[in-house]
């Protein structure tokens, strides 16, 4: 396979032999890769269009924040609590669990990453709704397969699992989410949709109607008018998803309330305040995944 | 409606006067106001607001609200009587100042059968002859309105409500430890979180990897759920119960330590009565028992810290129940209910 995009490590050293596998220049491991792009860590270099991107939004924070700095604190500060580099390069070294998995996001995470840079918010969203659909049945599996306790509520959920629906897995996804992370700081905080992010002031007022209209009433948590909305954790998940169904399809005729482009004007626009959210939602739930995989480790 | 007070304001040159009304006297004659106001706010749909609404129903007093009016004809001669009724005869060309969300909140219960209407709501009336001076006293009030951070106020309250030194605790400052040589002390750190979890009825109340705001948005969210009517017992009983079994060593060890000392703030709101009646000796036993489980227990190392705090809190919340247990039955009841 060829790779279109080179790591860049800013914080690890290359000679560096105690954390070398958390260099996204000396590991290969997709995982790694994923953490350090997703935490705005490292410079990632198109090698065709010989253009390189410095990425500093960590998106593992709730909300999203910007780095301000680049050295070993801003890695400890982001991994999970009573952890230092060390361990962690342990840990990098040995998980080895859901390779495939793995592998199979990096790609579409960096594509995501860096449409976002470029400000092709609309090709962001893209990456992020194949991000979302190449999650959504993985990781409910992943778990089954080493919890116990999920296990037991696996049982409960295969009665919610549609057999062909298109949106089948989105469903069931929705359902995993609930189950398993209601307890959770970040599912209990709100993802805050912020108008003044739309720089063409004009389009604040029509574009906060479009939201408020696809976002259900129970999703909506705080309200301002025109600048902000707050969305709970799973109705943000929601929210994307019925984004996808109304813009992203176009079937006329039927009796949905299709998103149309007369309406949207700046397709880049509408999409950029969802974005950071979007990559924030997603990188949530991989740490998550990540953390996982890490007390699978110990375990064993 | 009624003027209680009148005084010049020097500075704006005009005339406040403080007055009550009615929730039926509001609903006629200043809900009216709000969608008329010229530099009106946007209103917002908040769940504080939502809970204010709770709040008010249930006979809340709420804090007053202020309404101004463009004016010459009144100055500081004006009695209360000359005020009212010009109050009464004018107020459909007033405007509020400050309030604007309090009186959409009580809009929203107009139709309410539980209020009861003649509930009194108080209002600082502004009286001023140029619209640059009203301007400039609305700017100096609203500038006081940026919110504290509940963690804040925790730390407010803990300096004026709490004689630690009369409640027989000595709780230091990270300022004041470093000075001081005392090891007997308790962190003040701790005991604010103690508090904020206390009043949250959660143990978790801070989140590295959620940024301050957010987690403070959270916890003002946990804390305004708790409804107060509801309190079981004090955070004096929880002061209470550090006095009485600090005097072991062992003990002041283990509730030092953070995640302890948080857990236990919670968990003992629901059992203070059972909790303080221990012996210092109980007690050590009891947390004997919990640290010999909780090791055997063996969580991953990303989850120690969250864990401790949790069946902490859970161990002394349902203490009646876990007391009787011997530490291998303690071991399994953890793993039962963290079943990773």
């Amino acid at each position: 396979m060829v790779d279109r995009y080179s790591y860049i490590d800013p914080i690890i050293r290359s000679t560096n032999e105690n954390h070398k596998s958390l260099s996204v220049e000396e590991s290969d491991k997709a995982v790694l890769h994923i953490f350090r792009v997703l935490s705005g860590t490292c410079k990632l270099v198109d090698d065709f269009d010989d253009k390189k991107y410095k990425l500093d939004v960590n998106y593992f924070f709730m909300p999203f924040s910007k780095n301000e700095k680049f050295n070993q604190k801003t890695l400890v500060d982001i991994l999970p609590d009573e952890m230092d580099l060390k361990q962690m390069a342990d840990v990098f070294l040995r998980l080895n669990k859901n390779k495939e998995f793995y592998e199979l996001i990096r790609t579409e995470v960096v594509n995501c990453v860096i449409a976002r840079q470029k400000g092709r918010y609309l090709e962001s969203f893209l990456f992020l709704y194949r991000i979302l659909e190449g999650i959504s049945y993985s990781i409910p599996l992943m778990y089954t397969a080493k919890s116990k306790s999920f296990r037991k509520s696996f049982k409960a959920l295969q009665k919610y699992m549609p057999k062909n629906a298109i949106d089948g897995e989105i469903v069931f996804f929705k359902k995993f989410i609930n189950e398993v992370y209601n307890q959770e700081g970040f599912y209990r905080s709100t993802m805050d949709i912020k108008l003044d992010d739309i720089d063409i002031e004009e389009l604040r007022p029509i574009y906060y109607e479009i939201y408020k209209n696809k976002l259900k009433d129970e999703s909506i948590m705080n309200d301002i008018e025109d600048e902000e909305l707050q969305v709970s954790f799973i109705g943000f998940f929601e929210f994307m998803i019925e984004l996808r169904n109304r813009y992203f399809h176009f079937l006329q005729g039927s009796w949905h309330d299709n998103i149309s482009t007369t309406q949207i004007i700046y397709p880049d626009v509408f999409f950029k305040p969802i974005i950071d959210l979007g990559i924030n939602w997603v990188a949530i739930v991989l740490y998550e995944v990540i953390k996982f995989d890490i007390e699978q480790l110990d375990k064993n | 409606m009624n003027i209680l007070d009148i005084q010049k304001d020097a500075v704006i040159n005009g005339v406040v006067a403080v007055g009550s009304a009615t929730y039926n006297y509001a609903f006629d004659n200043f809900i009216p106001l709000i969608n008329k106001a010229e530099f009106q706010r946007k209103l917002q749909d908040k769940k504080f607001y939502r809970k204010l609404e709770r709040d008010i129903e249930d006979g809340c007093v709420m804090p007053p609200i202020t309404i101004a009016f463009i004016t010459t004809e009144i100055d500081e001669g004006t009695t209360t009587e000359e005020l009212g009724e010009f109050v009464r005869s004018n107020i459909k060309d007033s405007f509020v100042l400050d309030g604007i969300q309090r009186l959409n909140t009580l809009s929203r219960l107009k139709a309410s059968e539980a209020l009861d209407k003649d509930r009194k709501i108080y209002i600082s009336f502004i009286f001023c002859e140029s619209v640059e001076k009203l301007l400039y006293r609305m700017i100096t009030l609203n500038n006081g309105q940026r919110p504290m951070t509940p963690r804040h106020q925790v730390e407010m309250i803990m300096s004026n409500a709490f004689d630690f030194d009369d409640l027989g605790v000595s709780v230091l400052t990270e300022k004041d430890a470093a000075k001081s040589r005392n090891k007997k002390s308790f962190r003040m750190a701790d005991i604010v979180q103690a508090f904020l979890a206390f009043m949250a009825e959660s143990p978790v109340v801070d989140n590295k990897k959620i940024i301050e705001e957010k987690m403070d948005e959270l916890l003002v969210s946990k804390i305004m759920s708790v409804e107060p009517a509801g309190y079981k017992s004090e955070f004096k009983d929880f002061i209470s119960a550090l006095n009485k079994f600090q005097g072991n060593d062992e003990n002041l060890k283990w509730l030092k330590i953070t995640n302890n000392i948080v857990g236990f703030a919670v968990g003992l709101k629901n059992s203070s009565e059972l909790i303080l009646n221990l012996t210092p000796d109980e007690f050590h036993d009891a947390i004997i028992k919990f640290d010999s489980a909780f090791s055997d227990f063996n969580p991953s190392r990303i989850k120690v810290g969250k864990y401790r705090r949790e069946l902490s809190c859970e161990y002394f919340k349902n203490f009646e129940e876990y007391s009787v247990l011997d530490s291998d039955e303690l071991l399994e009841a953890f793993s039962e209910l963290t079943d990773g």
